[in-house]
């Protein structure tokens, strides 16, 4: 019968504690890049300019309709032969271009949302387009939108797993390394999926906070 | 918070019943010749990509010396052979996990290993070689590697990964999924060498001429050998038996000229370029 003998997880936890840290790096600077791309592809979805929305709509389809484990070998390996990313950079680099097409449907959802006669009553106000999109429409609509675009930044935590086939250390890989020296499945895959739980947890718990917060100030 | 103590709760359930459920499982699991034989299915764990071990041809059908050994395996116990690709490092759990009856995978017999599993007696003595790139001449040892800056590729698990992971103090180690994954990172540039045993080593150099050069003259012994689960003294014996006899036999100088010396294998898996 096998024993479980879950001592391993202390012997290896500074490895699985520097893996933790490095999953909470990838997936913060994919976060950040992931909705600036969101946000522009977004911004030019609802564009008047036919050749913006034309190229984010070829962006949306193209990262949709592609798995992200392809994107990351592709990245890595393929325009690796032409571009030295290092595997952190190539990492950020498909993470964010992966969730960036999600989050810009999710943006240009919650744009379309807000009524028209709020943009018609903010030009007619004196405000710019811009003003009128910045200052007025953005901020409701991100209101808006708030649950599905969290539920997109805890997709992209527990996506950041695949990057292990490109040997970043973070945390499935460092998983996989101790399960090749001990032999522990069991137990660590038991921790490594804790580990994911909360981080996901943690963020879905501060982001309802958040909601409730920006509900009591309305 | 009550919501919270929960969800807690909800996993702990969760967790106790699949530990029964792994524990009962596992009790039930009769892993001997028999067991094999009434299964009908002799089921053979496997990386694909060591070359010439086993690996993929253009048909995807898993071919090589080690698949000949696990089909002469199966045609004696008069049973069925079924093949499951891991990567390498998911070989020994999945012989915990009871997923397979057996590893045939080129696997060295390590101390460390037979901690967890059983080894047959080596069928074959490997040692670990050096896939160099053509970027850093003249290296004749591992230690002419170990320098900040250099990356050393190594597929995960395997005891080329042990052996750069202890010999190398200055040298990055990456791990990846599979050799072929780690011979790619030093054809793009990105890594000085692999670590790998010589026969991988001489056909990945083989087929990436322009890039790499090849260090053969093994500084490791490995004594490559069948693993299976742990407590089947039964099993262990009668596969020393057969590879006594397969050995002796006219099959394995036949397959070992097949693999290793003539390679008439070679365009049916490798791209004509």
């Amino acid at each position: 019968m096998l024993k479980l003998n879950f001592s391993v997880l202390l012997e290896y936890w500074p490895a699985m504690l520097a893996g933790l840290q490095m999953t909470i790096k990838i997936s913060a600077l994919s976060i950040f890049f992931g909705t600036l791309m969101g946000l522009a592809g977004a911004l030019a979805k609802v564009s008047r300019l036919r050749i913006l929305r034309a190229l984010a709509a070829v962006y949306v389809e193209w990262i949709r309709n592609t798995p992200l484990l392809i994107q990351i070998m592709f990245i890595y390996f393929g325009l690796g032969v032409f571009i030295s990313f290092t595997p952190l950079t190539a990492s950020v680099f498909a993470l964010s271009f992966f969730s960036g097409a999600y989050i810009t449907e999710i943006i240009r959802a919650g744009i379309q949302s807000i009524h028209k006669g709020q943009r018609e009553a903010s030009v007619s106000l004196g405000m710019t387009e811009r003003q009128a999109m910045f200052l007025v429409i953005l901020p409701q609509a991100i209101r808006r939108i708030l649950p599905p675009l969290v539920g997109q930044f805890i997709s992209l935590v527990k996506d950041s797993s695949l990057v292990s086939v490109i040997a970043v250390t973070e945390l499935t890989y460092v998983a996989k390394n101790i399960v090749s020296v001990t032999f522990r499945a069991f137990e660590v895959w038991l921790a490594i999926a804790g580990f994911y739980f909360v981080l996901s947890y943690v963020l879905s718990l501060s982001v309802r906070r958040l909601e409730y917060r920006l509900a009591k100030s309305d | 918070m009550s919501r919270l103590k929960k969800l807690v709760a909800c996993g702990l359930v969760a967790c106790v019943a699949a530990l029964a459920l792994a524990v009962v499982t596992a009790q039930a699991q009769d892993k001997g010749v028999e067991a094999i034989k009434k299964k009908g299915t002799l089921v053979v764990g496997t990386a694909s990509g060591y070359y010439p071990f086993e690996m993929v041809d253009k048909k995807n059908e898993l071919v090589g010396f080690d698949v000949d050994i696990a089909k002469a395996i199966a045609k004696e116990l008069g049973v069925r052979v079924e093949f499951q690709n891991y990567a390498f490092a998911g070989l020994i759990p999945a012989l915990q996990a009871s997923k397979i009856d057996m590893v045939l995978a080129g696997m060295t017999a390590t101390e460390k290993r037979k901690e967890t599993v059983d080894f047959s007696d080596a069928y074959f003595i490997s040692g670990l070689g050096m896939l160099v790139s053509k970027s850093v001449p003249n290296v004749k040892k591992p230690e002419d590697l170990d320098k900040k800056d250099y990356v050393i590729g190594v597929s995960m698990g395997t005891t080329g990964d042990q052996a750069a992971t202890r010999i190398f103090k200055n040298a990055t180690v990456k791990k990846f999924d599979g050799s072929a994954l780690a011979g790619l990172e030093v054809i793009n540039g990105k890594a000085q060498a692999v670590i790998h045993d010589t026969p991988w080593v001489a056909i990945y150099n083989r087929r990436n001429q322009e890039t790499t050069y090849a260090v053969l003259e093994p500084f490791t012994t490995e004594p490559l050998g069948i693993a299976i689960p742990k407590g089947n003294p039964e099993l262990v014996t009668w596969l020393n038996a057969f590879l006594k006899k397969y050995k002796e036999g006219g099959e394995y100088k036949k397959s070992y000229a097949y693999w290793f010396v003539d390679m008439p294998w070679w365009d049916s898996v490798t791209p004509k370029n």
